[in-house]
């Protein structure tokens, strides 16, 4: 089997305090294949953003690699030198942020803003024009006069999608894409995402805390919890059947349509800020299933493509078939 | 049953200058709404940004007053004659905010914020403001230990409880909710909800709730109405508008909610964007948008009526 697009192994990430570390991203492996859609889901603090920014070479200056490693078509990354790392921006590995106010230049033109964004990936004024129209601008001449300030929050969205792409990477990372946008905008954004992966065959890492967004784009996810991936698997499996209670206690927890239901299922409690982390698992202050067993290093159980890390995955799996019957 | 909130007829509008030396130009952003909420009850709000919730809510709360129609809490005015302020204290509706981060203030302790609705006259003195303090944070599920922290000491679902806490100090019978949990983690949105509507059998608090999340807001309501570009579009009992919506734009909202994969066929449902109300279509707002369009929706603005016993929607198609 070939090497996948990126593979992160064992990745460690930790901010350093006063010459003590402490790890905020402590152990996660993913590997994401050419052409496939793969979702982090996790909650604030997590360690999900911090995750796809070290794949971009892009932490803050608090926050080190410390273990693991993130190869990027065999190579590694986190050996390689800032100056080489700025040349893979752009034309093989691109972004998309949360924000797209913040993150375009409020200055200078839309024009502008591209050509910079297509001169990296030696792209011409041809592509550019063609992927606005791609990204549904009626007329892409205009959008290149205007400035970020005349353009709603959706349209914004698509121009950073129109510049990630315009150099056709390999490899998308966004970062909550369109968690700031109406949900009628955010599927048009997402429905974008999907062609232009499927048509280019562009690998996508999308980081999310809304399991419906990883359920309409993605083909398979991570879920993250207090720094590490305790889920894996294909996105319709996890989600139809999860094996970690945390994933289990986020699908119960959100309403759907037609809830029926006087109460929601909660979480109890807050996560576990890095310097309460132990060996342990660190769910169990907050899951129903927690016994004394696991203060002890959960396992990490492997079934066909689909892994997590508890120990109480049999007991998890019987109260599934019970809510079933 | 009585109501607690009467929404009349309501109008607002805005006077924009496109340059400095431009002419005025009219910006409605709410146009002919009237909702009532009984006592005790939940109205969900929902609507793209744009759609006219927010300033709908600043009228019902009184930073905003109506154009024209008015605004009744408990059969009073909200406003008086000169569009000035007339309900306070526990007669008017609290405000709880989207943003749990920017609605404290950074420097002052838990007990302070909680304190500072109470010295607003008629004042609560010492002793008494201490003890209504003490029961909020019982109320709201804190810790009395919480009363000496600050703001930036709490995650983000235990500031959003300061803040309910904040908006009960006066003892208000409605509280207007505005997107309370569309800040907040996944697995605290779930407790925040749970914790208003714990509160609302409680206390016997009515609300009206808004959000542009669906599902949360089918949760928490008995009635829903859906706003577009300022008007109402479809209005009735929860359920009933969620399991069978009539408006075309209310079915593109739910189905932009239901996660299906693009890869299983799933669409989008609605192209382009929401207009600007400085310059709205002719005839029905939404014909811009709307799958269902025919000639008669440019020339004639479709009213809102009756679909059944307790449904209403505005639209020519359906």
């Amino acid at each position: 089997m070939s090497e996948p697009l990126l593979k992160i192994q064992n990745l460690q990430v930790s901010a350093t305090r006063s010459s003590a570390k402490l790890p905020v991203v402590d152990g996660a492996s993913l590997s994401i294949e050419r052409g496939e859609r793969v979702a982090l889901v996790g909650e604030s603090g997590s360690g999900k953003s911090v995750t796809c920014f070290s794949a971009m070479g892009l932490l803050p200056e608090s926050l080190q690699v410390t273990d693991g490693s993130i190869r990027y078509q065999g190579s590694e990354l986190t050996a390689l030198g800032a100056e080489k790392l700025r040349r893979l921006r752009g034309p093989e590995i691109a972004m998309i942020y949360q924000e797209p106010l913040t993150s375009l230049n409020p200055l200078l033109t839309i024009g502008a803003q591209l050509k910079e964004a297509a001169g990296r990936a030696k792209a011409g004024r041809r592509e550019i024009l063609e992927m606005l129209d791609r990204v549904g601008f009626a007329d892409p001449p205009r959008i290149l006069r205007q400035r970020p300030h005349e353009l709603s929050g959706g349209m914004r969205q698509r121009v950073m999608i129109a510049m990630a792409l315009v150099g056709r990477p390999k490899l998308l990372l966004a970062d909550e894409p369109t968690t700031a946008l109406d949900v009628t905008i955010q599927s048009q954004v997402l429905k974008l995402m999907y062609d232009l992966s499927y048509d280019l065959d562009t690998a996508v890492l999308i980081v999310s805390h809304d399991l419906s967004v990883v359920r309409k784009l993605a083909d398979t996810v991570h879920v993250m919890y207090a720094g590490q991936v305790v889920e894996s698997g294909p996105v319709k499996e996890v989600l139809a059947t999860p094996r970690h209670p945390y994933t289990q206690a986020l699908l119960d927890s959100a309403p759907h349509m037609g809830d029926t239901r006087d109460r929601l299922e909660s979480i109890p409690g807050i996560v576990p800020t890095p310097d309460q982390w132990d060996q342990g698992c660190r769910f169990r202050s907050r899951c129903p299933l927690a016994t004394e067993q696991c203060e002890q290093r959960p396992p990490k159980v492997e079934e066909d493509d689909r892994a997590s890390m508890c120990w109480h995955i049999d007991r998890l799996v019987a109260r599934q078939q019970e809510a079933a019957v | 049953m009585t109501e607690l909130l009467q929404i009349q007829d309501v109008r607002k509008t805005f006077g924009i200058r496109s340059s400095f030396l431009g002419r005025k130009k009219d910006l409605v952003a709410v146009e002919g709404i009237s909702l009532r909420i009984p006592k005790g009850r939940t109205l969900g709000l929902v609507g793209e940004s744009g759609s006219g919730k927010s300033t709908l809510a600043n009228m019902v709360t009184g930073m905003l007053a109506p154009t024209s129609g008015q605004v009744l809490i408990d059969g009073q005015p909200v406003h008086d004659q000169k569009g000035k302020v007339a309900l306070r204290g526990e007669s008017g509706a609290q405000i709880v905010f989207q943003d749990p981060y920017s609605s404290l203030n950074p420097r002052m302790p838990v007990a302070q914020l909680l304190a500072e609705p109470l010295k607003v006259a008629p004042k609560v003195l010492m002793p008494e403001r201490e003890q209504r303090v003490n029961e909020l944070l019982d109320q709201v599920g804190l810790p009395r230990s919480a009363r000496q922290k600050y703001p930036h000491e709490f995650s983000g679902g235990q500031r959003q409880r300061i803040v309910i806490a904040r908006a009960l100090a006066r003892r208000p019978r409605l509280l207007v909710c505005d997107e309370p949990v569309s800040a907040l983690d996944v697995s605290v949105q779930s407790q925040i909800l749970n914790l208003l509507k714990d509160l609302q059998d409680e206390l016997g608090l009515t609300y009206l709730f808004i959000g542009h999340g669906l599902e949360s807001v089918g949760f928490m309501s008995d009635e829903i109405a859906v706003m577009y570009l300022g008007r109402i579009v479809e209005q009735g009992p929860a359920h009933q508008v969620l399991a069978d919506p009539v408006h075309p734009y209310t079915q593109a909202l739910i189905s932009s909610s239901e996660a299906i994969p693009f890869h299983a066929g799933g669409t989008v449902e609605l192209t382009g964007e929401i207009p600007s109300p400085l310059n709205p279509p002719s005839g029905c707002v939404f014909r811009t948008r709307c799958p269902l369009v025919t000639d008669i929706c440019a020339e004639a603005v479709p009213a809102l009526t009756p679909r059944s016993e307790s449904r209403m929607a505005a639209c020519h198609r359906r």
